[in-house]
């Protein structure tokens, strides 16, 4: 019972709305990233790499501000402000929850000149060429984990999003009006939903997040009814399902976490979805979950007709740090040893670099890419690194590295497939863990620890060969601290990053020489870049106020 | 499996997830609406409800579920991870579970419908104590982390410390100053009572201009673009930085022990503590 495949007959008739034009063709999200920005990534290769030229490196100094806004996160019941937004209301809560965690920390999508910006239970539209609010959505919330929403997904005319409280919405793109809403995970169970969806054909896939030991799993849902397509658990729920061996009982693998929350990346010719899993729960007790824990911590290919298990990569085996494996990965054309390849390759969490047949899953690479991380043995023959159980959480108190955000965490990395260079943060620092709960049932959740920050050192952005796992530059930031800040590279060669000291940077991709920055205050999300009335724009985002700057 | 169970598998779990059916689902009354996370959101029975629900949870459940509810000897489950629990607003899933049995777990009789709401609402009222992100109520230990050599300590303080820390000059009564052995240790790995590079110990900087002129004095702000300082003397500062120019160099005391992270064993971070807790 690990693959659910549900065929549900449609039976609703589309409505079709005369007179609007199609926001997004779902068939055109597969194409290069250029004037819109439509999907997560930009496109489905979660490369991060812009095709806009107007923007390069004799003249990226140019850049000017455009215009800078504020969220308005204000509930509006009239036409009290006088912009004429009456803010269009949603959700299952009662209306007596107002969590406000504002800041932008996922993708804005961009099409036709429309943003859609997203904040947990908020969705606004603007325009592109002034941030002006177009329309406004508010979900009431039943609660959850009000941690981030990493943004929109676009179907034809609607734009979808998750809910803390895991419900996926729909909504009209033209006017915020709700299409439907489906639940996704129950709130019961303490799952929290943040990932921004990714429609592929006409279906939107979903991921969820918990921290109570529950299982992880990713869905496909139909993107025109709200209904179930199909439910891929990332952990054996039953005693028959695969990697049930690398778990000590059905107990321990159901309640095993893995969760799918950050997106992952399509590969129409296999029509894989492949994305990373979060750690193993307990996260960090492992006594009563011995074994390899599959498939968390993994890269995991997934078919998106079927809902089935392609293949699998474990990057971090029996994990006991909280490292989750989540981060987006990205796919790479590339040449190994002479033969071109189809590949994918992730800068995980756990400070090691991995590149990946992405048709087979066969292993083709494993690379320390921190200067500092200690919590392995080695590395297997397999490619796997192994865990040091001498760098678990003790009671006398461990010295571990990284920390617990790990090297790179949600925020994207970056390629440019001209230079064959990897663009990721290398956030090096330590931690001293202190196991706080010896029972031999194990902790709960991320409890059972006591974790204390001891500080960073050589802390860097690199550009890393796809091919070797080596840093063909690396530029090391003043002081040493970590940064948390996602890429975005262009055809041109150019990389886009923050760089933790509350700049925003550019890079030559190919030598790593600063060619400009603008002191804005640290990025929240990735830089991103789109096309408005023949002028490029380079859109980013401070906590809650976004920051577009345009080449005159 | 057969194919029929699938099937019924397949259509329970595309509607909702896993939870039981009910006829009458009672109401779930909300006492702290802004707490996250439902169980910590709803309002619990009165207080002898609860405890009339944990004398007979201890002696009737206490065996395999454990006397904190998160399992026992006897294989019964964790109750504070469970979907029964979890979905269970006042005794109906939980009372289901009891009466009919699940899985190895037997069926109980003898429990009237106030003593299965008593004891949720004691289940319920350990969950309510929960911490965030998932973790347990809380749980109190005795632990001692003071496993480590004394002596071997002192050769390792002599060899790789005394050459800019004393105990008897900056260290003098440390385990005194610092009674937590837990902040001891950190503290000392860190290189001081704050976190290293956040003000606890100040790094002072030397900027060499173009014309050879040097400034000195303590770091403020420091970037690929940009240094700050302030003087002796108490003046502000600054360089707007391009290509590395005009010259920086740093003097952080903490370099040492930055460096040292990636050198230490844990086994002479336990020797370090347990000789510097001799130090009163």
């Amino acid at each position: 019972m690990r693959y659910l495949a549900l065929f549900i007959i449609n039976i609703i008739v589309p409505i079709t709305l005369i007179g609007q034009e199609v926001v997004v063709d779902p068939d055109d999200l597969a194409n290069v990233l250029d004037g819109d920005w439509d999907t997560y990534s930009g496109d489905y290769s979660g490369q991060r790499y812009s095709n806009l030229d107007q923007v390069h490196k004799e003249n990226v100094s140019d850049l000017t501000l455009a215009w800078t806004t504020e969220l308005n996160f204000n509930i509006r019941r009239g036409n009290i402000d006088g912009t004429g937004i009456i803010t269009k209301m949603g959700g299952e809560g009662r209306g007596d929850i107002d969590i406000r965690s504002g800041s932008i920390k996922g993708s804005i999508l961009e099409v036709n000149g429309v943003l859609y910006v997203t904040a947990p239970d908020h969705v606004w539209a603007m325009d592109a060429r002034d941030g002006s609010e177009i329309w406004h959505y508010h979900w009431e919330t039943r609660g959850g984990t009000h941690i981030a929403n990493r943004g929109v997904a676009i179907w034809n005319d609607s734009v979808i999003f998750e809910t803390p409280d895991n419900y996926l919405v729909s909504l009209n793109a033209h006017t915020g009006e709700e299409n439907w809403h489906s639940e996704i995970a129950p709130f019961e169970l303490q799952y929290f939903s943040t990932m921004a969806p990714i429609t592929i054909r006409d279906r939107v896939i979903v991921g969820t997040g918990n921290d109570l030991d529950q299982p992880g799993f990713l869905q496909a849902f139909d993107a025109e009814t709200g209904t179930l397509v199909w439910r891929f658990y990332t952990v054996p729920m039953s005693e028959d399902d695969p990697g049930i061996e690398t778990w000590p009982n059905l107990d321990a693998a159901s309640h095993g976490g893995g969760n799918a929350w950050v997106p992952g990346v399509y590969d129409p010719e296999t029509d894989l979805y492949i994305f990373g899993t979060g750690n193993p729960t307990p996260g960090y007790t492992g006594v009563a979950r011995r074994g390899d824990n599959l498939f968390t911590c993994s890269l995991v290919a997934v078919n998106v007709t079927t809902g089935e298990l392609e293949w699998y990569f474990q990057t971090s085996p029996h994990d006991t740090h909280d490292w989750d494996s989540a981060q987006t990965p990205i796919l790479i054309d590339g040449v190994i040893d002479g033969k071109p390849r189809k590949l994918v390759s992730t800068a995980a969490r756990n400070g090691f670099f991995f590149t990946v047949d992405r048709v087979t899953g066969e292993h083709i690479l494993t690379k320390k890419y921190s200067r500092t991380a200690n919590w392995e043995s080695h590395v297997r023959e397999t490619g796997e690194p192994e865990p040091n159980p001498d760098k678990e959480a003790l009671i006398p108190g461990t010295l571990v590295s990284p920390v617990e955000g790990g090297v790179a965490n949600w925020q994207p990395p970056a390629f440019n497939p001209e230079y064959g260079l990897f663009y990721t943060q290398e956030n090096n620092g330590f931690n001293m863990l202190y196991l706080s709960d010896p029972d031999p049932r194990g902790s709960m959740g991320l409890g059972g620890k006591i974790r204390a920050e001891v500080g960073s050192i050589d802390s860097a952005f690199q550009a890393i060969d796809y091919r070797t796992g080596e840093a063909v530059w690396r530029h090391e930031w003043p002081g040493g601290g970590g940064v948390n800040a996602g890429v975005l590279t262009t055809s041109t060669g150019l990389v886009f990053t923050g760089d933790g000291r509350n700049n925003l940077v550019a890079f030559d991709g190919s030598d790593g020489n600063l060619l400009w920055h603008s002191r804005i205050g640290n990025i929240s999300n990735a830089p991103q870049t789109y096309m408005v009335d023949g002028r490029q724009y380079l859109l980013v985002a401070v906590r809650e106020r976004l920051f577009a700057y345009v080449m005159y | 499996m057969n194919i029929i169970v699938k099937v019924l598998q397949i259509l329970l779990l595309s509607y909702g997830f896993p939870i039981a059916a009910q006829d009458t689902q009672p109401e779930i009354e909300i006492a702290n609406p802004s707490a996250m996370f439902l169980q910590q959101q709803r309002a619990l029975p009165p207080a002898e409800v609860i405890a009339r629900g944990e004398t007979l949870y201890q002696v009737n459940c206490r065996l395999c579920h454990g006397p904190d509810l998160r399992g026992g000897d006897q294989g019964g489950s964790n109750l504070l991870r469970s979907d029964v629990v979890l979905i269970d607003i006042a005794g109906e899933s939980i009372g289901e579970v009891i009466t009919e049995g699940r899985g190895s777990m037997p069926i109980f009789d003898n429990f009237s419908n106030e003593d299965i709401a008593a004891i949720a609402g004691y289940i319920h009222s350990i969950k309510f104590e929960s911490e965030g992100q998932g973790s347990t109520p809380p749980v109190d230990y005795d632990l001692d982390i003071l496993v480590g050599d004394a002596a071997a300590g002192e050769r390792y303080f002599d060899r790789e410390c005394a050459t800019c820390h004393s105990v008897t000059g900056d260290l003098s009564g440390i385990a005194t100053r610092i009674p937590n052995d837990y902040i001891m240790q950190n503290t000392w790995v860190a290189g001081g009572r704050r976190q290293a590079g956040r003000g606890g110990v100040q790094t002072t900087v030397i900027v060499t201009t173009q014309g050879g002129e040097t400034v000195a004095g303590r770091l403020l702000r420091y970037d690929d673009f940009f240094v700050s300082l302030r003087t002796e003397d108490g003046t502000y500062q600054s360089f707007s930085r391009r290509g590395g120019s005009p010259q920086v160099d740093l003097d952080d005391p903490l370099y040492r022990h930055r460096e040292l992270w990636s050198e230490l064993r844990d086994s002479d971070i336990h020797d370090v503590t347990a000789y510097l807790e001799t130090i009163k």
